[in-house]
């Protein structure tokens, strides 16, 4: 049970016409792990994470979801095997409230439909209250409870727009949750405290994979850690023995990482 | 229980308005132009939720009315069916259309979207006029009985105009739940960000379809009202003008508001109404209206009213005390 692989993913290949952007990639995320995925610009690493939750469809290899093969799901399937996502340009929903943001997360938890809506049935009505329940939850665990829950969602600060997404992700209780650079465009202290927040969400139970560019985050926080370039899978091990690593090193071009 | 019956306090006044408001009209065209104005809110209601909150655009919704208005209109002229089988029917074919036409057309986007539902209006205008042997073609269907309610016909205009009034407030009712509930989060999450719903696992396919379905029932409901209300159908009124006609209302009234739909229906059926005499210049004035509302009143009246209201009260800063 220890080395039980959330997410695996063998010989994974997407192609934009002539640019094969993900290239006979393979690895493997285990249960409770933070993993990251790292890489100069257009190494493919968010391409991996449209690939993984069914926003693009794969050319060739094979993504398992605890054991299950998931290639060719469509997006809301894969939600709902318990993959939640962030985005590298935040994608809220701009015309909603906060918490109502949080609740779409939620979505899968309930099963109310378009009559008993429209009625405002007792069940409804029930599930309604734990949506919002969870949904102030999850805002307060990323620390988002400081805001109005009734602010439009784009009335927030940058950061807290990327701390929402996050908080959404997580009100549909994922086994999985993939973070596209949380980190970017935040202020150091603000990414420390992402830090922390990241450890915390793996304590709840959540295996974690992130990509992102901030080297001190990335290293402080992750087991292990898959470097790419070029669509290319170059290293992958612990974040000491990758730092090391030779081709890691040419790859970002002399850049100390 | 107390917390849920405030839900529809809005609703309850502008119900007991609606009641009272015959009583403050004399004649009977006054309350024949509030029961077209009614009529119109139950269509634009449903482009509201599609438009405003769904975010799929619609120019063929008067195919929706033209389907309902002649599906009451067969049913009972040459069928010989009751009335309220045929609203049943027409409400029910609206429904159906739409979720028969929806599956290909909802995979469309933005402008293709649009020019994909201009397309349906045009065809189902030209099925009503060439399809005479059911329809009468350009003739139209004329002596379609009028509903009644315990062997009593509504055919005064004030006992249609109760009718219509009633399924204003209900759909309204129902309208303001779904947006306020699960489903309705999630047709505005598509709005938002079709990816983001979808991977929040939202079926985002599965919410335009229902949204587009609701529309398309609403619409049908309407077109069996008005049926049975002037008593006769023709094709053109169904055609791609009055589809603007049910864009610019819901613009204008402002799309993302359940009162602007009634707002936007009563200016554009009233304007209309009164600009009769110069009728091919009604298109230039509703153009305009348009233009404007754009860029003036993106939210449209309903909303640009407020928002007037709370600048006016700020630049009297006594009085903005006091409101606190």
């Amino acid at each position: 049970m220890a080395d039980q692989q959330v997410l695996e993913l063998n010989e994974v290949v997407k192609r934009f016409g002539g640019l094969t952007a993900v290239d006979h990639v393979g690895f493997s995320v285990r249960k409770g792990q933070i993993k990251a995925l790292i890489g100069p610009n257009g190494a493919g690493k968010t391409t991996v994470f449209n690939l993984v939750t069914g926003v693009y469809g794969l050319d060739d290899g094979e993504i398992r979801l605890a054991g299950a093969r998931a290639n060719g799901l469509p997006s809301h399937r894969i939600a709902s095997l318990g993959v939640a996502r962030t985005f590298q340009q935040v994608e809220l929903f701009a015309n909603m409230s906060v918490l109502e943001n949080v609740m779409v997360g939620a979505h899968r938890q309930s099963n109310s439909g378009l009559v008993s809506c429209a009625l405002r049935s007792r069940r409804m009505r029930a599930q309604e209250g734990r949506l919002a329940e969870r949904a102030r939850d999850c805002l307060k665990l990323v620390g988002l409870d400081v805001v109005a829950p009734g602010a439009e969602a784009r009335s927030l600060s940058f950061g807290q727009q990327r701390l929402l997404e996050v908080a959404r992700a997580l009100a549909a209780d994922p086994m999985l949750l993939l973070l596209d650079e949380p980190a970017a465009g935040l202020s150091s202290a603000e990414s420390a405290r992402l830090g922390e927040l990241v450890e915390r969400i793996r304590e709840l139970g959540v295996t974690v994979l992130v990509v992102d560019h901030d080297m001190d985050l990335v290293m402080r926080i992750s087991d292990e850690v898959v470097v790419l370039d070029h669509g290319v899978k170059i290293a992958e091990g612990s974040p000491r023995a990758v730092q090391r690593d030779p081709k890691v090193i040419a790859a970002y071009l002399g850049e100390e990482i | 229980m107390k917390r849920e019956l405030k839900r529809y306090q809005a609703i309850g006044l502008v119900a007991m308005a609606a009641i009272a408001l015959p009583r403050a009209m004399s004649a009977d065209y006054q309350l024949h132009l509030a029961a077209i104005i009614g009529i119109n809110t139950i269509i634009v209601l449903g482009l509201n939720l599609l438009m405003g909150y769904a975010g799929q655009v619609s120019l063929g919704q008067a195919a929706f009315v033209g389907i309902g208005a002649y599906a009451s209109a067969i049913l009972t002229v040459k069928v010989g069916l009751s009335p309220w089988l045929g609203m049943a029917a027409a409400v029910a074919l609206g429904a159906l259309t739409a979720a028969i036409v929806g599956v290909p057309l909802l995979k469309l986007r933005g402008h293709y979207l649009a020019m994909g539902t201009l397309g349906f209006g045009m065809i189902v205008h030209i099925v009503l006029v060439q399809w005479d042997k059911l329809t009468d073609g350009t003739v139209g269907i004329m002596g379609i009985p009028p509903l009644s309610a315990a062997g009593v016909a509504l055919e005064s205009a004030p006992s249609m105009y109760y009718l219509v009034a009633l399924c204003v407030i209900v759909s309204t009712a129902l309208a303001s739940n779904i947006i306020d509930s699960r489903v309705g989060r999630a047709m505005r999450a598509v709005h938002g960000s079709e990816v983001a719903a979808e991977t929040s696992g939202v079926d985002t396919a599965r919410y335009k379809l229902q949204v587009f379905i609701l529309s398309g029932a609403l619409a049908g409901l309407a077109g069996s009202l008005y049926a049975h209300h002037v008593t006769y159908v023709h094709p053109d009124t169904f055609g791609f003008a009055y589809s603007i006609q049910l864009v610019v209302m819901a613009v204008l009234g402002g799309m993302t508001s359940i009162w602007g739909a009634v707002v936007g229906a009563a200016a554009v059926t009233i304007i209309s109404e009164e600009l009769r005499q110069y009728q091919e210049y009604s298109t230039i004035l509703f153009g305009a209206v348009l233009m404007a509302v754009m860029i003036f009143m993106p939210g449209g009246i309903w909303r640009g009213a407020g928002d007037l209201y709370r600048r006016l009260r700020r630049m009297r800063p006594g009085r903005a005390r006091a409101g606190v």
